[in-house]
């Protein structure tokens, strides 16, 4: 703000004062002047006139002839008119002498007696009777009124006006009155009347002139106090227009204005007064001010309504902000994300990794051993985005994972994660997923594809080659479609490269995808390094082509590096763990896992048939006693190397350390043996150690048996 | 478990064929108790028994106590795995093992 309402204001008031006190003073001082001019030409001329007609033609002819023969005649003598400029005192003086008798006249008493009063009852200067002499071009001197001291002697003459000379040459003597300013005589209003005869013909001229120096004092003082009385009113009111307008105007803007610049700051001061500085305004002004308040009042609550809205909005946004990070975040670790994941496995390397977009999405990938001999990798690419996506691609996650176990046809896992995703999907989502299981002692890869991008096989000394195969339907497409498994031989040395549809769809800022073909190619230059080292290349060539341009899809890939055949005697040791109800219907379950696990490590048959009968006799007892009279489960886990083997028995029933039991009598006769506990002492007598332990509400029992033949 | 039975006269053969254990014990209390009144001579063929547990441990035991009162029980063609359960147990000394 160059310059604020209030300097404005008074600049403008200012200006239009002044510029009024001016014109007035000038108009009134003008108009003043004009009619004092006229007012006093007309009394000289008026004056002039009646001397004209009062005073005796007779005698004014008669004084005139004597004049005018004694100026002739010193003209004659002079032999013209005589260089008045160049007369001394002396001369002048003589010059005088010659007319001295003509004051003496009667006649020439008696005008100057009627001059004389009329001078003195119209108050003027001087009054003097005058004879325009045309032919020596001077005004004479007859008979003069004026005030004692000042007046001129007959014959005393002055030089014709010019401009005069020609009209009284045509007859014509009525000069307009007019307004002089000698240093000598001050203002002086002059005007002059023709004396003439019956005849009509001039024999002299009545002058007149009126002093206006008084009135001319008056014209200045009338001028100061007009300025004067126009400033003082121009100071007025241009202070009473400012007092109104900082009463009416700039004290209710300016507070306004406070009012208004303090709104947030107050909002934030007085949250609990709920009194804000535009709330406690009072303006009453009756005018637009008024209205101006009301609507800045108006405004003020419409806009805490709106912020309470947003706030409540923004604080919702936030909160689901942060919900969807948090869902984020979960979904990301839920996938295995901790390289080298199987740091003790050398049959194989294996690296992953998914590039999110803004939005949590439903790509997912996922590798996990099924079993001490089996590595499965999934690669998934759920429709769509967001939530519903994320969800669903927690299912098909678990889902599949959960369907594929030991020898199981990967086409089963398909067709059934398939019914059961088609179950719960109401929003019609659909996943395209591949997923295969290699035998990491034979090289053989299972796989089945629903409608997935179909992987690279990179083949010892071939480079990386899309591997056809045929794709089923995608998943959650359609209820009981069959899917079918595919199988081929990986050599050691052997790579696979899954991807989803995020790597060959990136998009630069030109449009472009970056397709398949880059992405051949930038495999083939990096056939020779670790998994690692191939994702990280993919990953950074996409992001040379795609640049600045942002990422619309989640950019997930998996590359799978057969590095060896597993070792023969790896396969033997194992851990297996089952869970079943505990009833003893389940106890041929759970000898059968137990003696393949004890085969499979080279159990002798003796060792196995004990451990069998331990088996029998510790699941029967969870199944007769722990849980009496409910149900509930056991869990067995046995864990086998060729040396040795650990069982561990684990129920929730009530608790029961049978190590506590006390051994039977073996040396009583049929009649007198107790059944009870014979099983437990068996268990106690062939196994090698037993231990029990009760923890976290669970009976767990151990029992160690070497197994070496 | 598959059970064999043959009967000649008062005396009863049963051979065993699989495990007797918790699950096969009662089919084969169950063929005792309906089989067993009368019989002078019970004869236990083990020879394609693959082992037994308690639960057999306690039908042999009761079979013993019925037998002891009316005539005689024998088990024949014991395997090592069964023996020792046997001399674990203390049942060599009760049963008749040939």
């Amino acid at each position: 703000m160059k310059m604020s309402l209030r300097t404005k204001a008074i600049f403008v008031i200012l200006v239009f004062t002044l510029v009024l006190s001016v014109s007035t003073v000038l108009v009134s001082y003008n108009t003043y002047t004009k009619s004092f001019n006229e007012h006093y030409e007309t009394l000289a001329a008026s004056v002039a006139k009646s001397t004209a007609s009062v005073v005796d033609v007779e005698q004014v002819k008669k004084v005139k002839a004597e004049v005018l023969g004694v100026y002739s005649q010193i003209c004659e003598e002079n032999g013209g008119v005589p260089d008045y400029e160049a007369f001394s005192d002396d001369d002048w003086e003589n010059y005088y002498e010659q007319f001295e008798y003509i004051t003496q006249m009667p006649e020439y008493k008696s005008l100057l007696e009627v001059l004389s009063k009329l001078r003195e009852d119209n108050n003027v200067v001087s009054l003097y009777l005058g004879y325009s002499d045309l032919d020596t071009m001077k005004d004479l001197y007859l008979v003069d009124a004026s005030a004692e001291g000042e007046s001129c002697y007959p014959g005393d003459c002055d030089d014709m006006k010019e401009e005069h000379i020609a009209q009284m040459k045509q007859g014509n003597y009525e000069f307009p009155a007019f307004i002089t300013n000698y240093e000598e005589y001050g203002w002086l209003c002059s005007a002059s009347a023709p004396v003439m005869d019956k005849d009509g013909s001039v024999i002299g001229v009545a002058l007149v002139d009126i002093s206006m120096n008084e009135i001319m004092a008056d014209r200045r003082s009338f001028l100061y106090t007009l300025a004067a009385i126009t400033i003082i009113i121009s100071l007025i009111t241009v202070l009473l227009v400012f007092f109104l307008m900082n009463r009416a105007m700039l004290k209710p803007i300016n507070k306004l204005s406070k009012a208004a610049s303090l709104f947030v700051s107050s909002k934030k001061d007085n949250t609990e007064t709920g009194e804000s500085e535009i709330s406690r305004l009072y303006i009453k002004t009756g005018e637009e001010l008024e209205k101006l308040s009301g609507s800045i009042k108006q405004m003020e609550k419409d806009l805490n309504t709106y912020i309470g809205e947003l706030t409540s909005i923004t604080a919702e946004k936030e909160r689901i902000g942060a919900e969807l990070d948090v869902a984020k975040h979960i979904q990301s670790s839920m996938l295995p994300c901790i390289f080298p994941a199987f740091p003790d496995r050398m049959e194989f390397d294996i690296y992953a990794s998914m590039t999110t977009a803004k939005e949590v999405g439903g790509d997912f990938y996922d590798f996990f051993m099924v079993d001490e001999r089996h590595l499965a990798i999934v690669m998934a690419d759920v429709s769509g985005k967001g939530v519903p996506a994320a969800l669903f691609m927690v299912i098909a996650k678990t889902l599949i994972k959960d369907h594929t176990q030991e020898d199981r046809d990967l086409g089963k896992v398909f067709t059934e994660v398939n019914n059961l995703l088609c179950e719960s999907n109401s929003e019609g989502l659909f996943v395209t997923a591949f997923e295969g299981v290699l035998d990491l002692a034979t090289g053989e890869f299972n796989f089945v594809n629903a409608g997935h991008e179909i992987p690279y096989i990179c083949k010892k000394n071939e480079g990386f080659k899309p591997y056809k195969i045929k794709a089923g339907f995608v998943l959650a497409g359609m209820e009981d479609m069959k899917y079918k498994a595919g199988c081929l031989t990986l050599e050691e040395g052997d790579k696979i490269f899954q991807y989803t549809d995020g790597v060959t769809e990136a998009t630069n800022a030109a449009n472009e995808l970056y397709g398949s073909e880059r992405l051949n190619n930038i495999l083939n230059l990096n056939t020779d390094k670790t998994p690692f080292e191939i994702l990280q290349a993919v990953k950074g060539d996409i992001d040379r082509f795609v640049g600045e341009a942002d990422q619309f899809d989640d950019i997930t890939m998996l590359c799978l590096e057969f590095k060896s055949k597993m070792a023969a005697d790896e396969l033997k040791s194992g851990c297996v763990e089952i869970t079943v109800d505990a009833v003893t219907e389940n106890i041929s379950a759970v000898t059968e896992l137990v003696n393949n696990i004890l085969e499979e490590n080279g159990c002798g048959i003796k060792a196995k048939t004990q451990i069998d009968i331990a088996v029998d006799e510790i699941v029967g007892n969870i199944a007769n006693y722990a849980y009496v009279p409910d149900a509930g489960k056991v869990t067995v886990r046995a864990d086998v190397d060729e040396k040795c083997a650990v069982l561990t028995f684990i129920d929730n029933g009530i608790p029961y350390n049978p190590i506590e039991n006390l051994d039977p009598d073996t040396t009583l006769s049929a009649e007198e043996r107790q059944i009870g506990g014979l099983g437990i002492f068996m268990v106690k007598k062939t196994m090698d150690e037993v231990s029990y332990e009760y923890r976290d509400g669970q009976n767990i029992f151990t029992i160690k048996k070497n197994i070496i033949c | 478990m598959n059970i064999q039975k043959e009967l000649n006269g008062t005396n009863l053969t049963i051979n065993l064929e699989g495990r007797l254990d918790t699950t096969t014990a009662p089919q084969l209390e169950a063929e005792l108790k309906s089989d067993i009144s009368g019989i002078e001579k019970l004869i236990f063929d083990f020879a394609d028994l693959e082992y037994l547990s308690s639960a057999g441990l306690r039908v042999l035991l009761a079979a013993q106590k019925v037998m002891n009162k009316q005539g005689s029980m024998v088990i024949k063609n014991v395997n090592s795995t069964i023996m020792d359960i046997f001399e674990v147990t203390g049942f060599s000394g009760i049963l008749t093992i040939e």
